[in-house]
């Protein structure tokens, strides 16, 4: 099958800084994930993709074609920006409504794309509310449905999930992955590996701008499960537990602090079984425990320390 | 979208987008968010100021007998030609575009298939016609205010000249509104860079001799007035050593009117072209 979006040797820098260096890679149908720390150079990536940025070096093609200002390419394409920002004067459905008659809509078909726009985001109820008296959310949703408004077939999302609530957010991955379903080619950025997890196997992993892993979630995964994790436990006695916890395969370190204890491991499934092992069987002093750097920027620092 | 057996994929394009409908959906859009938006309140303000300037000069004076005449051509050609155009493009034409760059929203319209230069014709469209009714309804309220007030001494005759004022104004609320919408497509700081010109170098320029007050739009806009014509007589000054005829170069209404919509249009295309080629992704336009 052929790809729908591709790159080679793309580059952009503003100055000295290099916002993204040497990504070649090509996007099929079906839902793709950007994944990258905030500031991996992961709009400024999509903004090549939609024509907005004029690479400094390298070529983008859409559908086989230059995207920047070819009204062909751009037609066939929905975009939603990472921006809050949106035309605050008028409803969620005005804007939506409006951005089609300005796409060159007639009145009928604007008005009814709008509506549909809005019903498929769940927005009907709130859709003729000013936009400043909605929520972070309420402007996500429908600033997906305008990306919606035209028959598309290359979806573009900048870190959609943003500011939705967790109701908001099961909505939006069911609507991608049925989006996904139908062949559509969607491209989904965001900084969180769980997001961008729920709606697509296939990830495009940035850092510091350039390309660090392209392919299916598993591997990424398990590129995760090699790094060590920090569990940081809160506990009134944290020596009873380094007895327990120096059992635990790939332990890698254990440290006493003000509040408890700081364990450093390879396996974080083996130590969360000793924890609660140890709450039935002792009883539980443990007031809290988390991971402390189960997110991507810590799995990038590894990945690139490595 | 289709499949065939072969496996690739057969897109069906969305339809090719009207340009006139695309014109009009920027004109509706920028119409609704004009009227919408507390700016309007005031520009209203601004011309419902010299109607309230002169209610309340002809309530204060004792005798309530003054030159009519003289007022309303002092009121037409300094405030109405001279005056709110500018005023009005200064508030409303600068941020036309700005606005969408400053607020971010430009990645909106950049990323569908419009022409970029249409949009700048819609939404210009509707600044002029939100100004010209303004300007025009004002001028039209301030003639009538004239007519009705009792002691103020003004001939009828007067108002035959009142066509080729609103003629004047709305040609000024269009040039200079052409100009501070390209300002707002090129640079960060339109509303700076519009004052500059429009109440630095134009003053500047139109005081010195010569040719130099070609190169501003005073200078054309004022020979649409009424009194335009009277400029052609070229001005003194009085010096100790004697006085000297200040030289300028004599312009006709037919070059002034075609320079003034030349220039007009010229703008709006330049600032069309730059929309279209300008990147805008280094700017806060796109979120960056």
């Amino acid at each position: 099958m052929s790809a729908i979006v591709t790159t080679k040797n793309l580059s952009k820098w503003f100055g000295e800084v290099i916002a993204v260096n040497n990504m070649s890679v090509e996007i099929h149908p079906g839902v793709t994930g950007l994944l990258g720390p905030n500031g991996s150079g992961k709009s400024t990536f999509l903004k090549m993709l939609l024509g907005l940025c004029v690479p400094s070096r390298g070529e983008v093609t859409i559908f086989d074609q230059m995207p920047r200002n070819n009204r062909e390419v751009l037609r066939r394409v929905g975009y939603c920006p990472e921006t809050e920002d949106m035309f605050d004067a008028l409803t969620g459905f005005e804007f939506i409504y409006w951005l089609n008659r300005q796409w060159g809509m007639e009145r009928s078909v604007a008005k009814k794309r709008a509506f549909d726009a809005c019903e498929r985001v769940g927005m009907t109820e709130r859709m003729h509310d000013r936009i400043t008296h909605y929520s972070k959310g309420m402007r996500q949703r429908i600033k997906i449905g305008q990306a919606l408004a035209l028959p598309t077939d290359l979806l573009i999302l900048d870190e959609p999930m943003s500011g939705l609530d967790p109701n908001g957010r099961e909505e939006i991955f069911a609507l991608l992955q049925s989006l996904g379903a139908e062949g559509l080619t969607v491209i989904v950025s965001s900084h969180i590996l769980y997001e961008v997890e729920r709606v697509t196997d296939e990830i495009l992993m940035m850092h510091q701008g350039s390309l660090l892993a392209h392919g299916h979630v598993r591997e990424i995964r398990a590129l995760i499960d090699e790094h060590p994790h920090t569990i940081i436990i809160e506990c009134a006695n944290p020596r009873k537990w380094i007895a327990r916890l120096t059992a635990v395969p790939g332990l890698i370190g254990l440290e006493l602090t003000t509040t408890g204890l700081t364990v450093r491991t390879k396996d974080p499934d083996q130590c969360y079984q000793q924890l609660n092992d140890g709450i039935i069987e002792d009883g539980a002093d443990i007031t809290a425990f988390h991971c402390a750097d189960d997110n991507l920027q810590a799995v990038f620092d590894y990945l690139v320390k490595r | 979208m289709t499949h065939d057996n072969s496996d690739s994929i057969i897109y069906e394009a969305a339809p090719q987008p009207g340009c006139a409908a695309a014109f009009c959906g920027a004109l509706g859009h920028a119409l609704v968010s004009l009227v919408r938006r507390k700016r309007i309140y005031i520009a209203l303000g601004l011309t419902i100021l010299p109607i309230g300037i002169l209610v309340v000069a002809w309530s204060l004076l004792p005798s309530r007998v003054i030159a009519g005449d003289r007022i309303f051509r002092a009121f037409m050609d300094n405030v109405y030609v001279m005056g709110l155009p500018q005023l009005l493009a200064l508030l409303l034409a600068t941020m036309l575009i700005a606005e969408h760059i400053e607020g971010r929203t430009l990645s909106y319209v950049l990323t569908r298939p419009m022409s970029r230069p249409v949009w700048v014709w819609g939404r210009f469209t509707a600044y002029a016609i939100v100004s010209i009714v303004l300007l025009v309804s004002s001028m039209l309220a301030f003639s009538a205010i004239c007519l009705m007030l009792p002691g103020l001494d003004l001939a009828v005759g007067i108002l035959t000249g009142l066509p080729q004022y609103i003629a004047a104004a709305c040609m000024a609320v269009i040039v200079y509104g052409a100009l501070l919408v390209l300002l707002g497509v090129l640079s960060r700081r339109p509303v700076v860079l519009g004052v500059f010109i429009m109440y630095g170098w134009e003053t500047l320029a139109i005081a010195l001799p010569g040719a130099m007050g070609l190169l501003t739009v005073t200078r054309y806009v004022r020979r649409l007035t009424p009194e335009g014509s009277m400029l052609q007589n070229p001005p003194m000054i009085a010096t100790r050593i004697g006085d000297f005829e200040l030289a300028t170069v004599e312009v006709s209404l037919v070059q002034a009117l075609v320079t003034l919509v030349l220039l007009s249009l010229l703008c709006v295309f330049a600032a069309g072209l730059a929309l279209k080629y300008r990147e805008f992704s280094g700017a806060r336009a796109t979120g960056t």
